[in-house]
């Protein structure tokens, strides 16, 4: 009876591991979709709305989730300080304030940061050509994330499963 | 003054902040590439020296601009969103919170007749909005006619202060006085001179009863403002232009009363003017305040009646 629920322990013990691993797989490739959002809203909203920069991204960080909502705050605190005029950089320094957040690779963390360059464009149609640039490359990083996501989810809950089960016949 | 600050690069800042500028005595700062800041202040003009942190007499202690300083404060004029101050820019110039406004200039792009875009931005003139609150308290009971006003024009050469004078006229006779209600204006503020707004909200005081249209013509925005505000009186500055006329006709039809300003030296200017002459068969205006700068530098007015026959 004992070895019956010894057992049942370590096998739901493996499958909340797995559970975590595959959250964190989801939240990854939610965060590369987020980042492709809010590229869109951001280059639309800049192009049509021609709120300053500031504004909108006070206003776009209450719609958008972590952890972007953070990063465009504390970019428009920075902005209405005034403290650099360089906005890429400042977009830079904030994202990186705010890396340990994200899930993404080195890649997609970089692609990310080259897409702080929207932000300096003096013209809509600059800005529209922009936007097109880093949204491609965003989707090819989402297609990717996607064939990648099915191998991963299915290798994390069979890895979980197997050494669930090394662990049974080790211990019982 | 710290809306002016801020656009300064930020290591001219500090220092500005050190030289402790009165802005009473501040009237502009003159921005130039590869030339010395200059400010231009209590009458006179001055140097910032970086070094000294302080306002020199001396030219060789003003702190020369760089290209780069300007990038900077072109930047931060435009709150880091050149894309959003396009239009501005194109009119050569960007109002501040304050009031205070930056004049531009560099090298334009022209399109089609038109200014496409200003590049390479190389000078800049910010000027220090002052509003002379009260300046037309003893004009205003001169155009008050009953519970109304008079359609009123007040002319003046350039500089003279016609506008100020108008934005003084208009933040009483909105508020009311003590022998006159509010009255709901509508002003059409077509340079953002009036009202100076900024992001929308007016930076000077125009009054709790008046609705501001920003930017627009003022044909266009007297119909709009006809249509959607229902004013009791509608302000506008300069007018002049032959479509003006159309306008000014349609908002007296609709029972609205017109305070408007236009560029003329004096009477006889005004009397040659051919849309003065149109408004002066119809008995439009029924009062013209005339402006003159005296010697002193106070300002002092005339006032006709619609027939141009002197009243005081």
């Amino acid at each position: 009876m004992l070895r019956a629920i010894g057992c049942l322990c370590i096998l739901s013990g493996m499958l909340g591991i797995s559970q975590v691993y595959v959250a964190g797989i989801r939240a990854h490739y939610r965060q590369l979709l987020d980042g492709k959002e809010l590229l869109y809203r951001l280059g639309n909203e800049m192009c049509y709305l021609k709120l300053p920069l500031p504004q909108l991204l006070k206003r776009l960080a209450q719609t958008i989730h972590a952890p972007y909502s953070g990063v465009l705050t504390d970019l428009a605190a920075e902005l209405d300080a005034y403290r650099e005029a360089d906005v890429k950089k400042l977009w830079c320094e904030v994202l990186q304030h705010h890396k340990k957040e994200f899930l993404l690779s080195m890649t997609e963390y970089r692609t990310l940061q080259e897409a702080g360059s929207i932000l300096t464009h003096e013209n809509g149609q600059m800005q529209e050509g922009a936007v097109r640039l880093y949204s491609e490359q965003f989707d090819r990083l989402i297609e990717q994330a996607a064939k990648e996501m099915e191998n991963r989810l299915k290798l994390c809950r069979y890895l979980s499963a197997a050494a669930g089960i090394f662990l049974i016949l080790v211990l019982i | 003054m710290k809306s002016i600050y801020y656009i300064f690069p930020v290591k001219l800042r500090e220092g500005l902040l050190k030289c402790r500028i009165h802005m009473d005595c501040l009237e502009e700062i003159r921005v130039r590439v590869g030339q010395p800041l200059i400010f231009w202040y209590g009458g006179k003009e001055w140097y910032y020296d970086a070094h000294q942190m302080r306002l020199s007499e001396q030219l060789e202690d003003g702190y020369i601009m760089m290209e780069e300083d300007l990038t900077d404060m072109v930047m931060f004029l435009s709150r880091y969103s050149v894309y959003a101050f396009e239009e501005e820019m194109h009119n050569g110039f960007v109002t501040l919170e304050g009031g205070h406004r930056v004049g531009i200039a560099g090298q334009v792009r022209m399109e089609r007749g038109k200014v496409a875009d200003i590049r390479y931005i190389s000078f800049l003139n910010i000027r220090v909005a002052k509003q002379k609150q009260g300046c037309a308290r003893n004009l205003l009971p001169y155009l008050i006619h009953g519970k109304q006003i008079y359609n009123t024009l007040i002319v003046s050469a350039p500089g003279i202060g016609k506008t100020t004078y108008l934005r003084d006229c208009i933040r009483m006779l909105s508020d009311g006085t003590s022998y006159l209600n509010g009255l709901r204006i509508g002003l059409v503020d077509e340079r953002s001179e009036i009202a100076a707004c900024h992001l929308g909200v007016p930076q000077n005081d125009v009054g709790q009863r008046t609705d501001v249209l920003d930017r627009c013509s003022k044909s266009e925005g007297m119909r709009i403002l006809l249509r959607a505000m229902s004013p009791q009186v509608i302000a506008v500055d300069e007018l002049g232009a032959e479509e003006d006329y159309q306008a000014v006709e349609q908002t007296l039809n609709c029972g609205s009363r017109i305070l408007g300003t236009l560029h003329a030296a004096d009477i006889q200017e005004l009397k040659e003017k051919k849309l003065v002459q149109k408004w002066l068969a119809h008995h439009t205006f029924e009062r013209y305040v005339v402006l003159h700068k005296a010697e002193s530098g106070s300002r002092n007015f005339k006032i006709y009646d619609d027939n141009l026959e002197l009243l005081c």
